[in-house]
């Protein structure tokens, strides 16, 4: 579904991301991990064409990224950010609307359609009845939820998500991957998560990355990456991994040296 | 559907509003006209009160309109870009790149003319542009504009021309120095009808470009990443609102001088009564200020009439405490 190959970036001279290479199979369910300044939200960016890459490519469906029409690229891809402060009063249902935006003419008038679709989006995210309320007074949680349904108002085939759950308490966090779960699971979407957090990876995602200094350090299925050595390299701190009693997925511990 | 109904009946009041202003301001003056000479004008009888009411009272409301309304959208597509509710027509440096041009040419007196525009016109409309394209340039990395970088440029060039027109005024003669204060007061006084029905066709066809892009400048307006994801050509919109907003302030700061305050109230003004949505906030900062404008400027007019008080002194004095007021009340 998502190829890069041979894709690097760099910021004012310096490369974020080196050489990379590899592929996001339609229906899955991937987690990018890694410490920060890794270059994980640069990758994403990358991946809907919000940067482009310094060299190599970037292939959407074996077509390369940029041949894409904007618009097009957006009823495909959907992008939801860490969250955004706006300086101007947006409604709940004003963002989940622009989600709108790739379908509709350049002129013409929201339609009933549209309309539709956002509500349908908003009652998937659990956030229809904060449709009138001002985005900014919402809470982390809320309005990571309005930000979901105006990427799932685009109706696209992949999701993906820069930290989507960094600012939400341990319930919204786990409530906002049983949602991501049920649209990889039920409307097979292409999910992409950069996330810091490794458990909740571990548990939801079937497929893991992890980037280090603009590399990829490690890919593969959970068990196979999430392991006490891999994990020691990339954090630098001694890890201790255990198991879910209940799903069986790693779980994993930094070693604490306690002073007695 | 009551949000947009609502939008909807503000901004049928903001045009019953611009046509009344239309209608009444041209009868409103320092000098009583014999209404019954100003219909023989129209007859082809030459007389004064039709000279005053045709040749220089309407013009100069048109003016005053076209001014209002141009200065109120380029406050309007400043803040969008920028996300900054504070950003005006002029936070870019536009204005102070158009008030070093024209204080330049008055203590230079060279003299010439292109397409009706005197030499302090033209160098007033080249000075904001070039400053506008240094400032867009300033801004750009990696193909991107940082809106950041462009606001800190912009502030910084308009301190440092600051600087250079004092030091031009610290140099001048009395004269000069007497001209060039006028010159940066702003006013539709001196006004050549000529330039007038010119500037026109301009002015609304960047406002129709503008209308165009309204819903890409509503998101835009959210957030840029939000944009770029939602499939606005960002760079595109950017680069065509930034440069015909600027087109458009430097032509009116070129004929009218910098008006203040008219690109910061009318806007906000706008937003709190029409929301976000620039599918309405575009025909309403036509309407409202151009309204708004025609309205202070009939003010100027009068109000220790025969003496013409240069506008921007007017706005600011009439819409200050009337933008106080909303803001009190709205808390």
């Amino acid at each position: 579904m998502i190829e890069f190959k041979g894709v690097s970036f760099a910021y004012n001279g310096q490369f974020v991301l080196e050489n990379l290479s590899f592929t996001v199979e339609a229906g899955e369910f991937m987690g990018i991990i890694g410490p920060n300044g890794a270059g994980k939200s640069t990758l994403l960016k990358l991946a809907d064409r919000i940067l482009v890459p310094d060299i190599g490519s970037i292939l959407l469906n074996s077509k390369p990224l940029r041949f894409f029409n904007r618009k097009d690229l957006a009823r495909i891809v959907g992008f939801v950010s860490q969250g955004f402060a706006s300086t101007f009063r947006f409604s709940a249902f004003d963002i989940v609307m622009m989600g709108r935006f790739p379908y509709q003419k350049t002129l013409a008038l929201d339609s009933a359609e549209d309309r539709e679709i956002s509500f349908e989006a908003m009652k998937a995210t659990d956030c229809l009845s904060l449709k009138d309320r001002d985005f900014m007074t919402l809470s982390g949680g809320e309005r990571q939820r309005v930000i979901l349904a105006s990427a799932l108002a685009q109706q696209p085939k992949v999701l993906l998500l820069d930290e989507p759950t960094t600012a939400l308490d341990l319930k919204h966090q786990i409530h906002f991957y049983n949602i991501l779960q049920n649209l990889c699971m039920e409307r097979k979407m292409t999910i992409v998560s950069v996330t810091h957090d490794v458990n909740l990876a571990a548990q939801f995602c079937r497929r893991i990355m992890i980037l280090k200094e603009g590399k990829i350090l490690a890919d593969g299925s959970v068990k196979e990456v999430i392991q006490e050595d891999i994990l020691h390299h990339v954090y630098d701190i001694p890890i201790h991994i255990i198991d879910h009693k209940m799903t069986g997925r790693p779980i994993i511990f930094p070693v604490l040296k306690r002073k007695e | 559907m009551r949000g947009k109904s609502r939008k909807n009946f503000f901004l049928a009041i903001f045009a019953a509003v611009f046509c009344l202003t239309i209608f009444i301001t041209p009868f409103i003056g320092s000098q009583n006209l014999d209404y019954s000479n100003v219909v023989s004008y129209l007859r082809g009888s030459e007389n004064p009160d039709g000279i005053i009411f045709f040749d220089i009272r309407i013009p100069r409301i048109l003016l005053a309109i076209v001014t209002g309304a141009t200065l109120s959208l380029a406050g309007l597509i400043f803040q969008a870009l920028l996300r900054n509710p504070l950003a005006t027509p002029y936070t870019l440096g536009v204005s102070a790149g158009g008030a070093l041009g024209a204080v330049l040419m008055i203590k230079l007196g060279i003299t010439f003319s292109v397409l009706g525009f005197s030499t302090i016109q033209t160098a007033a409309f080249v000075g904001s542009l070039l400053t506008i394209i240094l400032v867009y340039y300033l801004a750009r990395s990696h193909k991107r504009i940082s809106v950041h970088t462009m606001i800190l440029a912009g502030i910084t060039i308009s301190y440092f021309f600051g600087a250079v027109i004092l030091m031009l005024h610290f140099l001048a003669d009395f004269t000069e120095t007497r001209q060039m204060i006028r010159w940066m007061m702003g006013g539709l006084d001196i006004v050549d009808p000529d330039l007038l029905w010119k500037s026109i066709p301009v002015l609304l066809i960047a406002y129709l470009i503008l209308f165009y892009h309204a819903r890409m400048l509503n998101i835009l307006s959210a957030s840029e990443d939000t944009a770029w994801s939602k499939g606005v050509s960002v760079d595109r919109v950017q680069r065509i609102a930034f440069l015909l907003a600027s087109l458009i302030t430097g032509l009116v700061v070129a004929v009218s001088g910098p008006i203040g305050f008219v690109g910061l109230i009318v806007p906000h003004f706008l937003r709190m009564v029409l929301g976000v949505d620039h599918r309405y906030l575009i025909p309403g900062s036509l309407f409202a200020g151009g309204a708004f404008l025609a309205i202070c400027d009939t003010f100027a007019r009068t109000i220790i009439s025969p003496v013409d008080i240069p506008v921007g002194i007017i706005t600011a004095i009439l819409g200050g405490p009337f933008f106080l007021w909303i803001l009190v009340r709205k808390g």
